[in-house]
C-alpha cells in the first residue's frame, strides 16, 4: 500500500520537479525539442495516476489516503501530510487534463519561448497539485502562492503590453486575497491552536470557541479570499484582463483549471470542514455572491466585443454556478459543484483552445476581425458548438447533467426563487454563445487572406475534449449509479 | 491579556486600513506593491499574535517566515512587471495601463 | 324466403353478422380505395356486389326479431352497442332501398367521370357509416358514426376539383358546429341519465340543465337534416358536387339520419310536451326553415338549386311536425321524412339525367326536352306530382297529417305550411314547365341529336321511386302500418292510414294548388316565358330586400359566423404581437442595456477594480454582521 502510494506522491509532486530539473540540463537547442513531449508526458501520467488513486480508493474502501514523503507522520503530531480523497482525484486528473491540453496547445502557440513555458508550467503544475493533495490551511497558502508566481510570469511571457497589465492586475488582487486568506488563517490559529483540517474539522463541530467573534471574523476573510481568488462577481477585476492578455495555451490553463483550484477547491474543502450546515450565514453570502457572478457575468459576456474577453466573463458566469453548488450545504449541490468543476475545466478548455487557434491563424481574437471562420476552420467551429452547448446546459451534453444537479439542489435549500433566477441565467449563456457563434464563425465572411486550420495539437486537443463532453453527458447517470454503488460518494 | 489583544488587534487593523487606503489611492505601480507589502506586515502581526497567545511560537514563527519569503518572491516578479512596463510605457503610472478595458 | 337470413342476422352468436352491415361496406369501399384506378369494371363489379348485399341485408333484418348485441369497448359506458328495433329496421331499410337505387344509378351517371373511384369509395363508406348510425344503440357510438358521415361528406365534396374548396370548409364547419352541439347534448344527457345506452335513457324532463341538453341534441340533429341555420352548404353543394351525391345525401340520408335522431330525441330521451316552450322553438325552426327554404327555391333558375333549396325546406316539414310533439304531428314527419327521400332522389336522378344528356341543369341555357327525353320528363312529372303534394301521393298524406298537427298548435304554423305548399307548387311549375315543355332550347355546341333519353339503369331507378310515390300514395297503409308502431303506445290507438280525417284541410290544400297553377298560367300569359312565372313574387318591396340579401350572401349564417371569426383572430393575432414584442424587442434592449453599461463602467483601471473588490468585502461585512 505505501508503495503505491509513493508512487501518487512521485507522480504529482516529484514528477514536475524532475522534469524541470531534467529540462533544464541539457542545452537550450535540445531541451526545446523535448518540451511538449516532457510535458504530455506528465500530464498524461497525471491524469493515469488520478485515476489510478480513484480505482484504489474504491478498492480499499476508503475515504482518503494519507501519505507523506520526507517524514513518518505518525512521529509528529503536528506534522503536515498530503492526502488524497475523491475531491482530489478528481481535481488532480482536471489539473492533468487542462495541462495536456495547453501543452498540445503550445506546439503552436508560444515556440519561442517554450523552455521558459515548460518550466513555469511545471511550477504552476506542482503548485496545483499541492493545492490538492494538503490537508492543512497554511500549506494551502504556500501551495496557492508558488502557483500564483508561475501564472504571473507566465501571464506576462512575452512582456507585451496586454500581457503585463494583465500579469499586474492579477498581481495586485492575487496578493491581496492571499492576504485575507492568511488573516483568516491566523486567526482560526489563534483560536485553535492548529491549522490542520481534520483539528479545525473537530473543534468547530464540538462548536466550543473561546472567542466566537474571532470564528466569524475569521470565516469572513477566509470566504473573501478564496472569492477573490476565484473570480466571483464584485471581486471579478483582475479576470478578465488576465486572460485576455495571456498568451493562448496560458489562457486555457488559467480559466481551466488555476481559478478553480485556487478558489472554488480551497472553499469546498472549507465548506467539508465548517460542516455544510452549521454556518448559514457562509452559505447565505455565497449564494449571493453566487448569483450575482451567475447573472451579471452572463449578461457583461453579451456585450463584449472581443472573443477571449467573452470566455472569461463566461468562465465568471459558470464558477457562480460552482459556487452555487457549494453555498446549498447538500450533498447533492457538492456532487453538483464536483462535476461542473469537471465540466468547466473541460467545455472552457475546449473554447479557449478554439480561440488559440483562431489567435495563431488571424493573430487578433476581436470580433472586428473575425467572422465567418467556419469554412477554414471546421473543427475549431464544430468543437466549439459543442463546448458552448455544454456551458448553456442542454442535453445530452455534459453540462446539462451538473447544471441540473446543482439547480435541483439550489431548489431544494434556497428556494425557488433562487433556483429560477439561475436557470433564466441559462437564457443569457446561451445568448452570448450564440453571439460568439456567429461573430466568429458562423457569421458572414470578411475579406482577408486565407487562414487554415491549425491541424496540429490544437485541433487533437478540442476534438478529445469534445469527445470527453458528449461522452461524459450520456454516460454521466451510468457513472453516478456506479460511484454511489461504490459508495465513493 | 485582554488589553494586550485589543492593542494588537486596533494596530493590525490600522495597519491593514493603511494599506488598504494606498492600494485604492495609489496611481504608481511600485506603490501598489509597497501596498501590498504594508498589508501582509499586518497580517504577520495577527500571525505573531496568535503564536504568542497560543503559545505555539514555533509554528507560528515557521509560518512567518514562509509567507516573508512567498511574499519577497511576489514583490519581486511585480517589480519585474513593473520594469517592463516602464520599458514599454515610459512611466508608471497605473492609470494608463487600462488597454484591457470593457 | 327471407326468414332464414333473418335468422342468421339475429342468431345468438350471428352477432358479428349484424356488424356485417357496417363492415362490408367498409371493407369493400376500402378495397375500391387500394385498386389502381384502371379496374374500373372490377370496382363497378365490387360496388354493385356491396350495394346489392346492403339491400338484401336490410330486407332480412326487416323480419327479424328485436335484438341487442353488446361489446364492452373503452370504460365508461362507451360500447359497440347495436339495436334492431322497429325504427332501426324501418330505416336501415329505406337506406338500403335508397342506396341501392341511387347507386345503380351512379354506377351510370360517372361512368368515365375523373372522379369515379373516389365516388364509390366514398359512396360504400357512407352506406357503412349510415348503417353504423341507424344500428347504434349507444350514444357514443352514434356520434362516431355521425362524425364520420360529415367526413365523407366532406370528402366528396372534394371530388370535383376546384380552385377553392369553398364548400367543402363551409360544410365541414357547419356540420362540425351541429356535431360539437351534439356532443355536448350528449354530456348533458348523459350526466342527467346516467346511461350512454340508448334504450335506457327515456323520458328525461326539459326543464334546467335538460333544457340546454334537450336543445343542444335537438340543433344537432336539425344541423344534419339541413335545417337553418346550418343550411347555407346544400345549395353551394348543389353547384359543386357530383349530382348521385346530391341525390343520396341531401335527398335521403340527411333527411333519414336527422329526423331518425330528432324523433329519438324528442319522443324517446327527452319527455317533449306538446304546447311547451320547447315545442314551440322547435316548431319555429322548422316553420322559418319551410319558409326560408321555399321562399329561396322561388327564384331559382336551376333544376339543382331549386330541389337543394327545396329540399332545404321540406326538413321544415319534418322538424314542424315532430316539433308540435302530437302523435299525428310525429307520424306525419316520420311519414313524409320516407316521402321525400322518394320523390326528392327521384327528382335528382332526373335532373341528373338532363345534366347528362346536356351539360348542364341551368334553365336559362336549356329548355323544352320533354319530346327528346319522354320518360325523363314523365318521371319528374310523376315525382312532382308527389312533391307538391296532389292528392292520392304520398305527400299529401304526409302533408296532411302535419296540417293536422300544425293547425291543433297554432293556426300561424298552419299559414306557413300552406304557404309553402304554395310557393313548392309554383316552383315546381316553374322548373317544370320551363325544362320539359316548349319549343327545345339547347346550351351552346350540343347538337340536337344529341340529347337522347339516358340509359336504363339510369332510368329505372328514378322511375320506381316515383312509382313508389304514387303508391305508398294509394297504399298508405303499408308504410303507416310501420311508422305508427315506432310511437308506441303514444298512439292511443288512432289510425292514421287510409284518406284523412279532416276533409276542410283536404279542401284548403287543393285550394292551394289551384291558386298555384293559376298564377303559374296567368304570369306565363303575361311575361311569356316559364321561368319568369314567380318572378312578380321577387320583386314584391319588402320581400325584394330579403331576396337582395339573400343572393348577396347576407343571410348566410356562415358568412356571419366567418366575420366574427375574422375579429377573434384579430384580437388573438395583436396579443400574439404583443408576446413578440416582449420577447423580441424588449428583452433584448434591456440586456443589450446591461451589458453596455458594464462596458463603459468597467474601463480596466486597477484602481477601479480594487475599489470593486472593497466595496464587495463591505458588503458582505454587513451580511456578516446581519446575520450572526
Amino acid at each position: 500500500m505505501s508503495a503505491s502510494l509513493a508512487t501518487l506522491v512521485y507522480a504529482f509532486i516529484g514528477l514536475p520537479l524532475i522534469a524541470i530539473v531534467l529540462l533544464n540540463l541539457p542545452n537550450r537547442k535540445f531541451a526545446e525539442k523535448l518540451c511538449i513531449g516532457t510535458g504530455l508526458f506528465v500530464c498524461i501520467v497525471q491524469m493515469a495516476t488520478a485515476v489510478i488513486a480513484v480505482l484504489l480508493l474504491i478498492e480499499f474502501n476508503k475515504a482518503s489516503m494519507s501519505f507523506s514523503q520526507f517524514w513518518d507522520m505518525h512521529v509528529a503530531d503536528d506534522a503536515a501530510y498530503f492526502s488524497v480523497d475523491f475531491l482530489s482525484a478528481v481535481c488532480l486528473f482536471c489539473i492533468g487534463m487542462v495541462g495536456a491540453v495547453s501543452f498540445a496547445a503550445a506546439g503552436s502557440t508560444v515556440r519561442d519561448k517554450i523552455l521558459n513555458y515548460t518550466n513555469m508550467m511545471m511550477v504552476l503544475l506542482l503548485g496545483m497539485n499541492g493545492i490538492a493533495l494538503v490537508t492543512d490551511l497554511f500549506s494551502v497558502y504556500v501551495f496557492l502562492e508558488i502557483s500564483g508566481i508561475a501564472s504571473f510570469l507566465l501571464i506576462a511571457l512575452y512582456r507585451d503590453p496586454v500581457g503585463l497589465e494583465g500579469a499586474f492586475k492579477y498581481l495586485v488582487m492575487s496578493a491581496i486575497a492571499s492576504a485575507f486568506i492568511l488573516l483568516g488563517s491566523g486567526l482560526l490559529f489563534l483560536e485553535f491552536g492548529s491549522l490542520r483540517f481534520v483539528v479545525l474539522e473537530e473543534m468547530l463541530q464540538a462548536g466550543v470557541y473561546n472567542n466566537p467573534p474571532l470564528v466569524w471574523l475569521a470565516l469572513f476573510f477566509l470566504v473573501a479570499g478564496f472569492a477573490i481568488k476565484s473570480g466571483n462577481m464584485p471581486f471579478h477585476g483582475w479576470l478578465p484582463d488576465a486572460q485576455t492578455g495571456a498568451p493562448s495555451p496560458v489562457s486555457i490553463m488559467l480559466s481551466g483549471i488555476v481559478e478553480q483550484m485556487s478558489g472554488t477547491y480551497a472553499t469546498m474543502r472549507l465548506i467539508d470542514i465548517f460542516l455544510l450546515n452549521k454556518f448559514t450565514v457562509v452559505n447565505i453570502g455565497m449564494m449571493l455572491l453566487a448569483l450575482l457572478s451567475i447573472v451579471l457575468g452572463a449578461i457583461a459576456a453579451v456585450g463584449q466585443t472581443d472573443f477571449k474577453r467573452t470566455l472569461a466573463y463566461s468562465s465568471i458566469s459558470q464558477i457562480g454556478y460552482i459556487v452555487l453548488g457549494i453555498s446549498c450545504g447538500t450533498v447533492l449541490g457538492y456532487v453538483g459543484a464536483v462535476l461542473h468543476f469537471f465540466n468547466h475545466s473541460t467545455f472552457k478548455s475546449t473554447l479557449f483552445a478554439n480561440a488559440a487557434a483562431v489567435k495563431n491563424q488571424l493573430h487578433s481574437t476581436h470580433y472586428d476581425d473575425l467572422g465567418g471562420l467556419q469554412k477554414q476552420m471546421p473543427i475549431a467551429a464544430a468543437t466549439s458548438v459543442i463546448a458552448g452547448l455544454s456551458t448553456a446546459g442542454l442535453p445530452p451534453f455534459a453540462g446539462f447533467w451538473s447544471k441540473l444537479l446543482i439547480i435541483i439542489a439550489v431548489w431544494q435549500t434556497q428556494g425557488a426563487f433562487v433556483a429560477s433566477v439561475a436557470l433564466l441565467a441559462s437564457i443569457f449563456t446561451l445568448a452570448y454563445f450564440l453571439r460568439i457563434q456567429h461573430k466568429v464563425f458562423f457569421g458572414p465572411e470578411k475579406q482577408r487572406p486565407a487562414v487554415k486550420e491549425p491541424k496540429d495539437g490544437i485541433a487533437i486537443a478540442s476534438i478529445a475534449l469534445s469527445v470527453v463532453t458528449i461522452g461524459f453527458g450520456i454516460l454521466f447517470p451510468v457513472l453516478l449509479l456506479a460511484l454511489q454503488t461504490q459508495g465513493v460518494l | 491579556m485582554n488589553s494586550l489583544t485589543t492593542a494588537f488587534f486596533i494596530a493590525a487593523a490600522m495597519i491593514l486600513f493603511a494599506g488598504c487606503y494606498m492600494l485604492v489611492r495609489s496611481h504608481n505601480m511600485i506603490r501598489l506593491v509597497i501596498a501590498v507589502e504594508v498589508v501582509m506586515k499586518a497580517v504577520t502581526l495577527v500571525l505573531v499574535f496568535a503564536g504568542y497567545s497560543n503559545g505555539n511560537t514555533a509554528l507560528s514563527q515557521s509560518f512567518i517566515i514562509t509567507i516573508i519569503v512567498a511574499e519577497v518572491v511576489v514583490a519581486v516578479v511585480a517589480t519585474g512587471i513593473a520594469i517592463a512596463v516602464y520599458r514599454n510605457n515610459g512611466d508608471l503610472d497605473l492609470r494608463k495601463l487600462n488597454k484591457l478595458n470593457g | 324466403m327471407l326468414q332464414p337470413i333473418a335468422s342468421l342476422l339475429t342468431m345468438g352468436s350471428g352477432m358479428n353478422l349484424l356488424y356485417l352491415l357496417i363492415v362490408v361496406p367498409l371493407l369493400l369501399s376500402l378495397l375500391c380505395l387500394i385498386l389502381p384506378r384502371t379496374q374500373e369494371t372490377l370496382k363497378g363489379l365490387l360496388f354493385l356486389l356491396s350495394i346489392f348485399f346492403n339491400l338484401v341485408l336490410s330486407l332480412g333484418l326487416f323480419v327479424a326479431q328485436d335484438t341487442t348485441v353488446l361489446i364492452p369497448w373503452a370504460g365508461f359506458g362507451m360500447n359497440l352497442a347495436i339495436r334492431v328495433y322497429a325504427f332501426s329496421r324501418f330505416a336501415i331499410l329505406a337506406a338500403g332501398c335508397a342506396f341501392f337505387l341511387v347507386g345503380l344509378y351512379s354506377l351510370c351517371f360517372i361512368k368515365g367521370k375523373s372522379y369515379q373511384g373516389g365516388f364509390i369509395c366514398f359512396y360504400l363508406l357512407l352506406m357503412s357509416f349510415a348503417n353504423g348510425v341507424f344500428l347504434a344503440n349507444n350514444l357514443v357510438m352514434l356520434l362516431f358514426f355521425w362524425e364520420a358521415i360529415m367526413l365523407v361528406v366532406f370528402g366528396m365534396l372534394l371530388l370535383i376539383k376546384r380552385p377553392k374548396p369553398r364548400t367543402a370548409v363551409k360544410a365541414i364547419i357547419l356540420n362540425a358546429i351541429a356535431d360539437f352541439l351534439l356532443l355536448l347534448g350528449i354530456a348533458i344527457t348523459y350526466s342527467l341519465s346516467g346511461s350512454l345506452m340508448m334504450d335506457v335513457i327515456s323520458g328525461l324532463p326539459v326543464e334546467g340543465a335538460g333544457v340546454v341538453g334537450f336543445l343542444c341534441m335537438m340543433l344537432g340533429a336539425v344541423g344534419k337534416a339541413g335545417a337553418v341555420p346550418f343550411h347555407s352548404w346544400i345549395p353551394d353543394a348543389a353547384d359543386d358536387a357530383p349530382l348521385p351525391f346530391m341525390a343520396i345525401l341531401p335527398g335521403v340520408l340527411e333527411k333519414l339520419l336527422g329526423i331518425y335522431l330528432l324523433f329519438r330525441v324528442c319522443v324517446d330521451f327527452y319527455a317533449l310536451q306538446p304546447g311547451s316552450v320547447m315545442s314551440q322553438l322547435v316548431m319555429w325552426i322548422g316553420a322559418l326553415t319551410l319558409f326560408f327554404g321555399i321562399a329561396m327555391a322561388l327564384i331559382q333558375n336551376d333544376i339543382k338549386r331549386m330541389l337543394a333549396f327545396s329540399a332545404v325546406g321540406q326538413v321544415g316539414y319534418m322538424v314542424l311536425g315532430i316539433g308540435t310533439a302530437l302523435p299525428v304531428g310525429i307520424v306525419g314527419a316520420v311519414f313524409h321524412m320516407l316521402n321525400h327521400a322518394m320523390y326528392k332522389s327521384s327528382l335528382f336522378l332526373a335532373a341528373g339525367a338532363v345534366e347528362k344528356a346536356t351539360g348542364t341543369t341551368d334553365l336559362r341555357k336549356i329548355g323544352g326536352l320533354g319530346r327528346r327525353m319522354p320518360i325523363t320528363g314523365c318521371s319528374f312529372l310523376l315525382a312532382g306530382f308527389a312533391f307538391v303534394g296532389f292528392p292520392g301521393f304520398n305527400a299529401f298524406f304526409s302533408k296532411d297529417l302535419i296540417f293536422d298537427a300544425a293547425l291543433q298548435t297554432n293556426v300561424i304554423f298552419y299559414i306557413i305550411a300552406l304557404l309553402g305548399v304554395f310557393g313548392t307548387a309554383a316552383s315546381f311549375l316553374k322548373v317544370m314547365h320551363a325544362a320539359f315543355f316548349g319549343p327545345l332550347r339547347l346550351p351552346q355546341g350540343i347538337q340536337r341529336e344529341e340529347v337522347r333519353e339516358v340509359p336504363l339503369c339510369m332510368l329505372l331507378p328514378m322511375f320506381i321511386l316515383a312509382a313508389g310515390c304514387l303508391l305508398f300514395g294509394l297504399f298508405n297503409r303499408l308504410p303507416l302500418g310501420v311508422i305508427q308502431p315506432l310511437l308506441g303506445e303514444r298512439l292511443a290507438g288512432v289510425e292514421y292510414a287510409g284518406w284523412p280525417h279532416s276533409m276542410l284541410l283536404v279542401l284548403i290544400s287543393i285550394v292551394c294548388l289551384l291558386l298555384a297553377v293559376g298564377n303559374h298560367i296567368l304570369a306565363y300569359r303575361y311575361t311569356g316565358s316559364a321561368l319568369k312565372s314567380v318572378d312578380h313574387f321577387r320583386y314584391i318591396p319588402g320581400v325584394r330586400q330579403l331576396y337582395d340579401a339573400a343572393e348577396k350572401h347576407y343571410l348566410d349564417p356562415y358568412n356571419l359566423f366567418l366575420s366574427l371569426v375574422k375579429i377573434y383572430a384579430l384580437v388573438c393575432s395583436c396579443f400574439d404581437r404583443m408576446i413578440n414584442w416582449i420577447y423580441d424587442v424588449l428583452l433584448v434592449k434591456m440586456v443589450s442595456f446591461l451589458a453596455t453599461n458594464f462596458h463603459d463602467f468597467s474601463d480596466g483601471s486597477t484602481n477601479r477594480y480594487l475599489v470593486w473588490t472593497f466595496s464587495g468585502l463591505g458588503f458582505l461585512a454587513v451580511l456578516f454582521l446581519l446575520l450572526i
